[in-house]
């Protein structure tokens, strides 16, 4: 029988990484999926649709 | 960096130093900040219904808070100061922390909206939205609005003019979220705006001045407005 997540298995911290999609991310909430980069906004979809107002964007529907 | 990236990243850090703020003055009825840049320093004006709690014993929150400003935002040399509100009413973020704060104590969700309502239309408001979500009376969960005089919704008006305030509570039995829209008194009608025909048909190319809008001392060479 093989155990699964137990035992020998070592736990690796996470990869330190300079590039790619898991270094992009929101600074507002932190998620890396929907990242808005232009302007270097650095701001997730999500939270675009909350902050953009203030910083003088529409935001229509 | 582009000039249009300098004001972006400018108007980022007050609006995140704005949501900080809202966090962290929850109970003092914050209703916004001013922030204005200058060579010398940064004058910080929050606007608050208790000034008192905003400052703390003998000064102990505010302190906190300029210390804030300055390690994690990196605002140099900070000078904050605190502001009354003069009509609370008017200002939809410290009304729908009220109706939050009364949802709280566990007090009906139909007389807080009712009591919000009269109260900002009692201030001379021209109208009142309260949106009141969440698992009202069932275990279904509902939207309730509550209304009253005039409220703009569509078109570059309802944008400019209206003011919203969004706030939220977990209760015992789940989250619920309001929102209150403002009409002010002081908002010209779609009807009281007109164009002046004859000053713009008497206008050259040569009088369009051009002017930069937000220019703290840095250079925001971004905004222009042409008059």
């Amino acid at each position: 029988m093989v155990e699964v997540g137990c035992g020998d298995v070592k736990q690796k911290p996470p990869k330190d990484r300079k590039f790619g999609k898991g270094v992009v991310k929101c600074r507002r909430c932190g998620t890396t999926v929907g990242v808005i980069r232009k302007y270097k906004l650095y701001i997730c979809r999500r939270c675009a649709n909350e902050i953009l107002p203030s910083l003088g964007f529409k935001v229509y529907e | 960096m582009s000039a249009v990236r300098q004001l972006l990243e400018k108007r980022k850090k007050k609006a995140e130093i704005e949501e900080y703020l809202r966090e962290k003055l929850k109970d003092a009825g914050f209703g916004g900040v001013d922030i204005i840049f200058t060579p010398i320093g940064t004058r910080v004006t929050i606007y608050a219904m208790h000034p008192g709690r905003v400052i703390g014993p003998r000064g102990k929150t505010i302190k906190e808070i300029s210390e804030t400003l300055m390690n994690k935002f990196g605002i140099e040399n900070p000078n904050v100061t605190v502001t009354e509100i003069e009509v609370p009413e008017l200002n939809p973020y410290v009304m729908a922390q009220r109706i939050v704060q009364a949802l709280e104590r566990g007090i009906r969700h139909r007389r807080v909206a009712f009591w919000a309502l009269r109260r900002i239309m009692d201030a001379g408001a021209r109208g009142v939205e309260i949106e009141i979500s969440g698992k009202l009376t069932s275990a279904r969960a509902r939207t309730e609005k509550y209304t009253a005089g005039l409220m703009p919704k569509s078109g570059d008006y309802a944008l400019q003019y209206v003011k919203v305030g969004k706030a939220s509570v977990l209760l015992k039995t789940g989250i619920f979220g309001v929102k209150v829209k403002i009409y002010p008194p002081d908002a010209p009608l779609p009807e009281e705006i007109k164009l002046d025909i004859e000053k713009l048909s008497n206008l050259k190319l040569s009088d369009v001045k051009v002017e930069v809008v937000e220019d703290n001392g840095q250079g925001g060479k971004g905004a222009k407005e042409e008059e």
